[in-house]
């Protein structure tokens, strides 16, 4: 297929099942999935996130998935997005210190809830299997991008986490899940101009990698091809995205028997940490 | 920086803001010039993305009221939080590591305390206790865009840590769908 990691990494999320999952795993999967589950509660009404319902529920389209506490159903992608953004709007989500203060989790559970309910026979065990392996696979792409280039992980890498969390759900085969990580690849963006700048778009990218995961694995599952070579390729993430700041061994390390959502730190303050 | 304003706070027994009479912050110079050379947003937010990142604010925030709060960042400061942030100096200490902090908060009648800001609570090394956890969900809940009743976030909370077991995740978000 490829040699690039991202291949191993699609076959990682597809072929680790509920009972492969060291108990420590699901304990920090459900533990990520009530910190932030409060988070999309607390930051329902938050500044800007009006103005997204606003403008997406004019749009409408296919009644499919729910958004929390407004009365609308929308497409699964548009759902993952308002859902998302409101788990962003705090500044007080699930944090990995160590991989460049990424949220990974506001991503995956935006994208696993949309999935829940355009798929409809998802079970509780199904839910903690997918946010271990989405929160596993954005910590570890922060975790190899070891110089800061102001990109806002959350976004940029997180898309890449929501992406194996819908494709777990939809059942993907490795070959899509990988096709699913090349269409995320072109998704990926977002940058942190908007802390410093003060604006609204710092948790509106969060909804954008949520809302591009579920498109990403829904789209792979069609057929659709996307990049093979995300990483190492000659035009991938760590040379576009990372030059002279990455280290790609992270990708791998302890596949399969570390999940690095265990190390997410969860905050006692809704603000940053400066 | 928020845990050792707030550590500063109970050590010095300060309730009131008129009770704090200097208060200095240390960091490299990286750090301080990201928080103190960048313009008055950062003791004074304009808005809530400026404020969730602005230390002054927010350490002035936690010495006055003693925590920090959603309603407290997203109203982006009172009077006394303000002022306080206002007097709040910063300085930049070479050789000091990267991304280090430390605050000295110094009361009126002149007894005075430092605190070098370590791991934050909620990390691997200090996690939430699961009744922190509970308490930050139904703070959340609280401030929710609309009320919502109590039945309806214990049954969440319960849902959530049956997981293992729920046969439909759908139910996950059913109280809370519309």
């Amino acid at each position: 297929m490829t040699d690039d990691p991202a291949w191993a990494l699609a076959q990682h999320v597809c072929r680790t099942g509920y009972a492969d999952l060291p108990r420590s795993a699901v304990e920090s999967a459900c533990r990520d999935i009530l910190d932030t589950f409060g988070c999309m509660l607390g930051g329902s009404g938050s500044p800007g996130i009006d103005e997204l319902f606003a403008v997406i529920s004019r749009w409408g389209g296919l009644a499919e998935s729910r958004v929390l506490l407004r009365s609308l159903r929308l497409p699964a992608p548009q759902a993952a997005l308002l859902n998302a953004s409101m788990g962003h709007a705090l500044d007080f989500d699930d944090t990995l210190d160590a991989g460049g203060s990424i949220h990974p989790g506001v991503s995956v559970l935006g994208a696993v809830l949309a999935m829940c309910d355009s798929l409809g026979d998802v079970s509780g065990r199904d839910v903690l299997l997918a946010v271990a392996l989405g929160l596993d696979v954005s910590c570890r792409i922060a975790l190899a991008s070891t110089l800061d280039r102001g990109w806002h992980r959350t976004s940029a890498m997180g898309v890449f986490g929501a992406t194996a969390a819908a494709g777990k759900l939809l059942r993907l085969t490795p070959e899509q899940m990988l096709a699913g990580f090349g269409i995320a690849y072109s998704h990926a963006a977002g940058n942190r101009q908007c802390i410093l700048d003060g604006a609204l778009t710092k948790r509106m990218q969060a909804g954008q990698a949520a809302s591009a995961g579920v498109f990403s694995a829904v789209l792979a599952q069609t057929g659709f091809t996307g990049a093979r070579n995300i990483f190492n390729g000659r035009f991938g993430f760590f040379e576009l995205y990372q030059p002279n700041g990455y280290d790609s061994s992270e990708l791998l390390r302890d596949l399969g028997t570390a999940f690095r959502g265990e190390a997410l730190s969860y905050k006692p303050y809704p603000c940053g940490r400066p | 920086m928020i845990d050792a304003a707030l550590a500063a706070r109970a050590q010095l027994q300060i309730e009131r803001a008129d009770e704090i009479e200097a208060v200095t912050i240390e960091a490299d110079s990286a750090g301080h010039s990201d928080q103190f050379e960048r313009g008055p947003a950062k003791r004074r937010p304009t808005q809530v993305v400026e404020a969730q990142f602005a230390q002054p604010f927010l350490v002035a925030s936690a010495l006055v009221h003693g925590k920090i709060g959603i309603a407290a960042v997203d109203g982006l400061g009172d009077a006394p939080v303000l002022a306080l942030a206002d007097r709040i100096v910063g300085v930049s200490r070479d050789g000091r590591p990267k991304g280090s902090l430390s605050i000295m908060v110094q009361r009126t009648d002149g007894r005075s305390v430092a605190i070098e800001a370590t791991d934050p609570i909620g990390s691997p090394r200090k996690p939430l206790t699961e009744a922190e956890f509970e308490a930050k969900f139904r703070d959340c809940a609280g401030n929710a865009v609309r009320p919502l009743p109590d039945a309806s976030v214990d049954a969440v909370l319960t849902d959530i840590q049956r997981l293992q077991t729920l046969p439909d995740a759908r139910e996950l978000i059913a109280a809370f769908a519309g």
